[in-house]
């Protein structure tokens, strides 16, 4: 655990009766921006539950600052933001009375940053909750987020239902929240590649319940893919970000660059294959991939 | 801490719903001024103003914590720093502090013989808080149809189970108004009522403590 560690989970492990998420154990650093990508049902929402102590973990533990957050710890509480998928404001309060009861709550608040920031995403105090848009209600988030200057930013699925256009400018606003406040740590919920592309600095897949990648944004955008014409022979290394096989046939994701790609590069029974997105071929690739 | 929580979240109900509870008071008060015009004894009348206030609690407990579970507002809450003691306190505090308002407010104003002996007043009060907060606490743990049967059940069965065990004019009926009677028995009464709510409190912010934020919305 580094001073810039921010979470750590050990082992965190959650049942219900019909699904199970984690194992998992994980770190999450300041000043990066995690994507979290996985299916529908892959458990990013139990994840991010857990992690904001909405759900009790059955089994592990969270540690920040170095001890063990406890349920219900109002000190973690105080360090983080979660926005879900669809913030669920009180719609009769208007934004200005929304961020009075959120100053009220937290015990540290920033009046004139918030005051900053609803001017920079263009939001009335006076525009009533239940009025708001699915996106200008996450940018209600973000300003409640900043305001009480939170080390974690946690956002499930922000961009899900809107249109293009509003799905940009919200990509837009979190990278320029993440410049500008560079000790944050951001941790974005999506199934849409390119929110996390867009955004992300480290990047990880879940697939029923368990990390199926882990790996930063800068690798996997750097990243090959060789299709195998017999069973691979090359060993397990650091740069083989993801090995899998569908339909047959064995796939390696390398690192572009890397000893391992060049000695590739010259094989005749190792294709390189074109894709249109790094990211989109080891996504799916974690549907089919074995253990690393 | 608590407190101020418990103050801030207080405020925020009475913020969200004072319109619809200022609108509610005064609908049912006019309703029990029509009924007061009518020439009766007072025990219907007093039946009414209690009764009014009963339908009341149950409507508040509906404001309360049915629109909050379905419009997930719990989540948000849960993720902010407030003490789940200072959620479920508040919840109990504005549901009554508006049926004690409005108890007195219309116990005043159409049932004013409750007042002597004041001590019936104050059961009936405890009564109100009881019943409210068992709705309160319904809806909350319960499911949609539990929640609200179960407080109406809770009302309807002591009264059907004394109307059996002691009917008008038995042995058992005359004790207990003989109990009621004693100069303690008011007192009694509303002491085990007010036992019993502060139970279903401290049951229900053991149960909100333990609990997912998932079992907290619908």
């Amino acid at each position: 655990m580094t001073s810039s560690t921010l979470l750590r989970l050990d082992d965190v492990r959650r049942v219900f009766p019909a699904f199970e998420l984690g194992p998992l154990s994980t770190t999450l650093e300041a000043g990066h921006v995690y994507g979290l990508l996985g299916p529908n049902g892959a458990g990013k929402t139990t994840l991010l539950n857990l992690l904001t102590l909405q759900l009790k973990p059955t089994s592990g533990r969270l540690l920040a600052g170095g001890s063990a957050r406890r349920w219900g710890d109002l000190g973690w509480k105080q360090r983080f933001s979660y926005i879900q998928e669809r913030p669920a404001f009180y719609d009769e309060l208007t934004v200005g009375k929304t961020l009075d009861l959120a100053r009220r709550l937290y015990g540290r608040w920033d009046s004139v940053l918030a005051d900053v920031l609803l001017k920079r995403f263009r939001l009335s105090s006076a525009a009533r909750v239940g009025f708001l848009s699915k996106g200008t209600r996450v940018k209600l988030g973000l300003v409640a987020a900043l305001a009480h200057r939170a080390d974690l930013l946690i956002l499930d699925e922000p961009t899900a239902g809107l249109d293009p256009t509003a799905r940009a400018d919200l990509q837009d606003t979190v990278n320029e929240m993440v410049a500008e406040y560079r000790s944050l740590c951001v941790l974005l919920s999506s199934h849409i590649f390119e929110d996390i592309e867009h955004t992300a600095t480290d990047i990880y897949i879940l697939r029923r319940g368990r990390l199926a990648m882990q790996a930063t944004a800068e690798h996997v955008q750097g990243s090959v893919v060789y299709r195998c014409l017999g069973p691979s022979d090359i060993p397990t290394s650091p740069d083989v970000l993801l090995r899998w096989s569908s339909q047959g046939t064995e796939r390696l994701a390398v690192l572009a660059g890397s000893p391992v790609d060049r000695a590739l590069q010259v094989r005749t029974d190792h294709i390189e294959e074109h894709v249109d997105s790094a990211l989109g071929a080891l996504y799916h690739g974690t549907e089919y991939a074995r253990a690393e | 801490m608590l407190s101020s929580q418990l103050a801030v979240l207080v405020a925020k109900d009475l913020r969200l719903h004072w319109r619809a509870l200022a609108g509610a008071m005064a609908g049912t008060l006019t309703l029990a001024a029509a009924a007061y015009a009518i020439p009766q004894s007072p025990g219907p009348r007093v039946a009414l103003v209690f009764n009014l206030n009963l339908m009341l609690a149950l409507l508040w407990s509906e404001w309360l914590i049915t629109r909050e579970r379905s419009k997930g507002t719990f989540r948000w809450l849960r993720t902010l720093p407030v003490d789940d003691r200072a959620v479920v306190g508040s919840k109990f505090a504005a549901a009554g502090l508006w049926s004690t308002a409005f108890w007195a407010l219309s116990s005043a104003m159409f049932a004013r013989e409750l007042l002597h002996p004041v001590g019936t007043w104050v059961t009936l009060l405890a009564g109100l808080l009881l019943f409210g907060g068992l709705a309160v606490a319904a809806k909350w743990r319960f499911s949609w149809r539990v929640g609200h049967i179960g407080p109406l059940l809770a009302l309807v069965l002591p009264l059907l189970l004394v109307m059996t065990l002691a009917p008008e004019g038995s042995p058992r009926r005359e004790a207990l108004l003989a109990l009621w009677n004693a100069p303690w028995g008011r007192r009694l009464a509303a002491g085990f009522l007010l036992s019993v709510y502060a139970i279903i409190i401290l049951a229900t912010t053991r149960w909100m403590r333990r609990a997912d934020t998932l079992d907290l919305v619908d």
